[in-house]
């Protein structure tokens, strides 16, 4: 059974911008969609083909799957406030739960 | 690293006049920029040059499109006769996505442009390409908000190609046509090989040119050069006065079809020369023209006749006055016969619709009938060009060459033909009308025969139904070539004949 929110995580190799981006999706996807949500890690030094196939040109890059429609986030993901923006959670959601 | 060896050796593009121009090609494993504004050609001169390097040379390459879908460019070339699916089938082509998408990109932190080189360095490595085309850099800048990042990121795709041993055409926009070099400065990046590509419209004429700008450590022709994109050839430069500079001279003579000229012009005409005839509206060129065409025939050598002022049937009925069968050469095979209007395309096109001709029918003579009919088509500037380009191109092709021009008062005078083109030509015949006692006549005279000596008189020269007749010279007028001529004393003959008798 596939997650409501599926994403697809793409970084270069073992970079400092990779894991920080890495480290701040989870931090957000943890509290926004605990336990409905899928990631997929993918290096593109590793699987040029992945990024071709999703037309790839920043890194890092965020691809929202699903909810449709498909969307990309380019970046480390450390502006938090635009990244609830752009994914469409209410703003300081997390204050709320804390 | 052999900075200063990879820096001489040039990768020839196959590109017509190109090559030429840049004095053998693009510096090999290098980048270069290609700058213009928009439509000013930059995606074609892009595809071609990955296309001719395919077809020609055997060689591969990767097309980074970052504008145009891959689809529609396949498609836009498609006409130019170039089938790029069939070189990706074969793998000698890969095409990249690289253009904004239809869906939403936003931004939240630092990024790099590691997925661009990552796609390219694979894309290189799969197909073993030597040639790369990113079209367009400044695309990048409307893609990413973050400029600095874009910029440090395209330095470090061209550091990437250089160390891969490509070479690379990136395009970029500009805004002027004589203005910044590019939109966002990116020439600070690529500075070894700076082109740049323009469509002026002038006069309502659109005109194409190319300049190589700066060409690092490495000689090539400066200043711009009109260029004409075409099906099938593509691109073609036109080289004009680069060309000159490597013309063979030749000394065999051939015949005017008329024994009284061909002794004036010192024994006839060099066969490799060009030569221009002057007059009045109905002073004789085309009949001139006319027996120039036919002695070609007559000795078996092809003529290529191109017509601006008649048609088709009017020249064949001319001819046929004056007993000649200009149909039956058409039919051997010997005479071809192309009637335009000169407003029909532009200067550039028409230079490369008679290169064409000449490079298929390979006449041994030429006609141009007239040749000041083309000044209506454009800028004086480029008229000079034309017939700069032609000249040099009808020498290269060692084919004798007979323009008309049409003097613009009856009496003959200067015109912009002249003005512009005499001192290119080899030789120069005036035809002039001359009034004497109340009675029209025609003059001939011979102003100018490189290498070689002419007579120096001005002859009478009559038509009848068998066509041109040279006659004896005139002695008693004076002032025929300026135009005004006015009969002279006896005494005064005398003293001139007395003179001119060396």
């Amino acid at each position: 059974m596939s997650a409501a929110h599926r994403f697809l995580l793409f970084i270069t190799g073992r970079s400092s911008i990779g894991d920080r981006a890495l480290a701040n999706f989870r931090t957000l996807a943890n509290t926004a969609y605990p336990d409905n949500h899928e990631l997929e890690v993918i290096d593109i030094m590793r699987h040029p083909g992945r990024a071709e196939e999703y037309r790839i040109l920043a890194a890092p890059t965020l691809v929202r799957l699903s909810p449709g429609p498909m969307l990309k986030i380019v970046g480390d993901l450390s502006a938090v406030e635009r990244l609830r923006q752009i994914l469409g959670m209410p703003e300081g959601d997390d204050h709320d739960h804390a | 690293m052999n900075e200063n060896t990879d820096a001489l050796l040039k990768l020839p593009t196959g590109i017509e006049g190109f090559d030429h121009l840049t004095m053998g090609g693009l510096p090999k494993g290098r980048t270069c920029l290609i700058s213009g504004s928009s439509g000013s050609g930059k995606t074609i001169l892009g595809m071609e040059f990955l296309y001719r390097g395919m077809i020609r040379y055997g060689r591969k390459g990767v097309f980074v499109s970052m504008e145009e879908r891959t689809s529609d460019i396949m498609r836009n070339v498609r006409r130019m006769g170039w089938d790029l699916q069939a070189l990706v089938k074969s793998g000698h082509l890969r095409l990249l996505d690289a253009g904004p998408e239809p869906i939403p990109i936003e931004e939240s932190g630092a990024y790099d442009l590691s997925g661009l080189l990552v796609r390219i360095e694979h894309a290189v490595e799969q197909t073993g390409a030597e040639l790369l085309v990113l079209d367009s850099i400044g695309s990048l800048f409307d893609q990413f908000t973050n400029a600095a990042v874009v910029r440090r990121e395209i330095f470090r795709i061209i550091d990437a190609l250089r160390n891969m041993g490509i070479t690379a055409m990136l395009t970029a926009e500009r805004l002027d046509e004589y203005g910044r070099i590019s939109r966002h400065g990116v020439e600070e990046f690529v500075s070894d090989t700076v082109i740049i590509l323009r469509n002026v419209l002038k006069e309502e004429k659109c005109r194409r040119t190319v300049q190589v700008l700066k060409m690092r450590g490495d000689t090539h022709y400066k200043g711009e050069y009109p260029f004409t994109i075409n099906a099938p050839i593509g691109i073609s430069i036109l080289p004009l006065s680069a060309r000159e500079l490597k013309q063979s001279s030749s000394t065999a003579r051939i015949s005017f079809g008329n024994q009284v000229l061909d002794q004036m012009a010192g024994g006839g005409l060099f066969r490799d020369s060009i030569f221009l005839v002057s007059g009045p509206t109905g002073g004789g060129k085309t009949l001139l023209a006319t027996t120039f065409a036919a002695e070609g025939c007559r000795r078996g050598e092809k003529v290529l006749l191109l017509a601006y002022e008649e048609s088709h049937a009017q020249l064949l009925r001319n001819a046929q006055s004056w007993g000649l069968d200009f149909q039956k050469w058409e039919e051997d095979g010997l005479l071809r016969v192309i009637c335009q209007y000169p407003e029909s395309m532009g200067l550039e096109d028409h230079l490369l619709l008679i290169q064409r001709e000449i490079e298929s029918f390979r006449p041994r003579r030429l006609i141009m009938d007239s040749v000041s009919a083309m000044e209506r088509v454009g800028h004086v500037r480029f008229f000079r060009e034309f017939v700069i380009g032609l000249t040099s191109f009808a020498k290269q092709e060692e084919v004798c060459s007979l323009f008309t021009s049409t003097t613009p008062k009856l009496s003959g005078g200067d015109s912009i033909t002249e003005a512009h083109i005499s001192t290119i030509t080899d030789a120069i015949l005036l035809l002039r009308y001359v009034e004497i006692n109340g009675i029209l006549r025609r003059g001939v005279a011979v102003i100018k025969m490189r290498g070689s000596q002419h007579d120096k008189q001005i002859r009478e020269f009559t038509i009848d139904d068998q066509g041109l007749h040279i006659g004896k010279p005139f002695t008693n007028v004076q002032n025929i070539i300026l135009g005004i001529p006015s009969a002279t004393l006896p005494s005064e003959v005398e003293q001139l004949g007395a003179m001119f008798e060396e």
